[in-house]
């Protein structure tokens, strides 16, 4: 299974609206599986990951049409949090596409962004 | 990123749990029937804890996203453009980052402060939550209340051995009851801390005013501003935590001064919080915190080292 995200940028600026496209491409036997999209921001670095979600959409589950299609959003992108490498952290903004397995791990595919004020 | 649980973690969970409400479910049952009704309610609580168990395997087989509450992005986008808007136009007086962040305080992933108004300057930052010296005390009490009956039994049978073993863990739990007992009484000493602006920019100077009442006699006073990063993680059934300072800029460094009862000791700085540093941030396990760290070392009293806690916020555009 594939997919492949497209956005109008990598960067966005707190406030603006985040708009992109997926592309669905899957396998066959894996057309039936359920797809999620989530627009959200995460942690990263020792600590237990934290996430939020702006978005969160089912792009198909079990409709074959839904499954091979192109889907488009659009999401209003929040003032915090903002972007921010740090020593003990990080918060990564990303679009993820996650297909389902049952048995076994999801396929989960990541587009990050940058979501800060010009400098 | 967070995994979900697999196929067969959470069919295990489901199998560890149905025993459980089974076994709580033929209770209730041979409760209610033989009018033992002790019976009926210890069912009832295997049947719940069963139950919950069942449904934290079903949530925990659901994605992280699925799970986690979407951000309300209309209402953001009802309050984004008149933020905006506000900003820019403004030609009295720009907005501040309290006026401006309004209604994302409460929504934000930004730690929940309220602050009481200030005597001096515009707002008294919360005092630090008194939690941490509470649990002590109270592990420190059942602790004791848990040793004391065997030490007595050791005593009253005149077992040297047993006694000399249970001594040991009498002098643990009246170390921990001592620490607490030190952090209570830290705490009554502890300063008031006022800030000209909360929520503040990033990028921003404001000014902190501490003041330290008396009776006291203190042998050195710190204050510093802090920016901090904090995070938590489990490690098997533990939990650690882990913090980095990003920044710290000593306010007030004062030795040797001896307060009167009710003498007021007051400082006032103007600081800036650097605009290279992030803002605040407050989640479950990973946090970035902007503190005003106040330490002291009192004659004849126990030291306090506490945080007030401000949130510093992005300055809204370029």
């Amino acid at each position: 299974m594939s997919a492949h995200i497209f956005l109008e940028g990598d960067r966005f600026v707190p406030g603006s609206v985040l708009r992109g496209r997926v592309k669905l491409e899957p396998m066959s036997g894996d057309v039936s599986r359920r797809v999620e999209l989530a627009v959200l921001w995460e942690t990263e670095g020792k600590g237990d990951t934290d996430l939020g979600v702006v978005l969160y959409r089912v792009l198909a589950d079990g409709d074959e049409r839904a499954a091979t299609g192109e889907h488009t959003f659009e999401v209003t992108l929040p003032f915090l949090p903002l972007s921010y490498a740090g020593s003990l952290l990080k918060i990564g903004w990303r679009v993820r596409v996650r297909r389902l397995s049952a048995m076994a791990l999801d396929d989960v595919y990541d587009e990050p962004f940058v979501l800060a004020w010009p400098t | 990123m967070i995994k979900r649980s697999g196929p067969f973690a959470t069919a295990f969970r489901i199998l560890f749990a149905v025993p459980f409400a089974g076994a709580g479910g033929l209770a209730v049952v041979q409760g209610v029937q033989g009018g033992k009704p002790s019976a009926a309610v210890f069912g009832l609580i295997l049947v719940a804890v069963g139950a919950w168990q069942i449904w934290l395997a079903l949530r925990d087989r659901r994605t992280a996203e699925s799970q986690a509450r979407v951000g309300s992005s209309a209402s953001l986008a009802a309050v984004v453009p008149p933020l905006l808007l506000d900003y820019r136009t403004a030609a009295a007086r720009p907005r501040t980052a309290g006026e401006l962040y309004g209604p994302l305080l409460a929504t934000a992933p930004l730690p929940r402060i309220t602050c009481l108004p200030g005597t001096v300057l515009a707002q008294a930052l919360p005092r630090p939550s008194p939690r941490e010296g509470i649990w002590l005390a109270v592990f420190a009490v059942i602790w004791n209340l848990m040793i004391l009956p065997f030490l007595g039994a050791a005593v009253v049978s005149r077992s040297v051995g047993m006694g000399l073993f249970m001594s040991l863990f009498l002098a643990a739990g009246i170390f921990l009851a001592v620490l607490a007992t030190k952090k209570v009484l830290g705490r009554m000493k502890l300063p008031r801390v006022e800030v000209s602006e909360e929520p503040a920019y990033v990028g921003d100077e404001i000014v902190f005013h501490v003041e330290q009442r008396g009776a006291a006699r203190i042998n050195r006073l710190q204050v510093d501003l802090v920016c901090r990063e904090w995070v938590s993680y489990t490690v098997g059934t533990d939990t650690r935590t882990e913090q980095y300072d990003l920044f710290e800029r000593p306010l007030v460094d004062e030795t040797m001064r001896t307060l009167a009862r009710g003498e007021r000791w007051p400082h006032q700085v103007r600081a800036l919080l650097p605009a290279n540093l992030p803002p605040s941030f407050a989640a479950k396990n990973n946090a970035v915190r902007w503190l005003v760290r106040v330490r002291a070392d009192i004659a004849g009293w126990p030291d306090y080292d506490e945080v007030f806690e401000l949130r510093a916020l992005p300055k809204v555009g370029p």
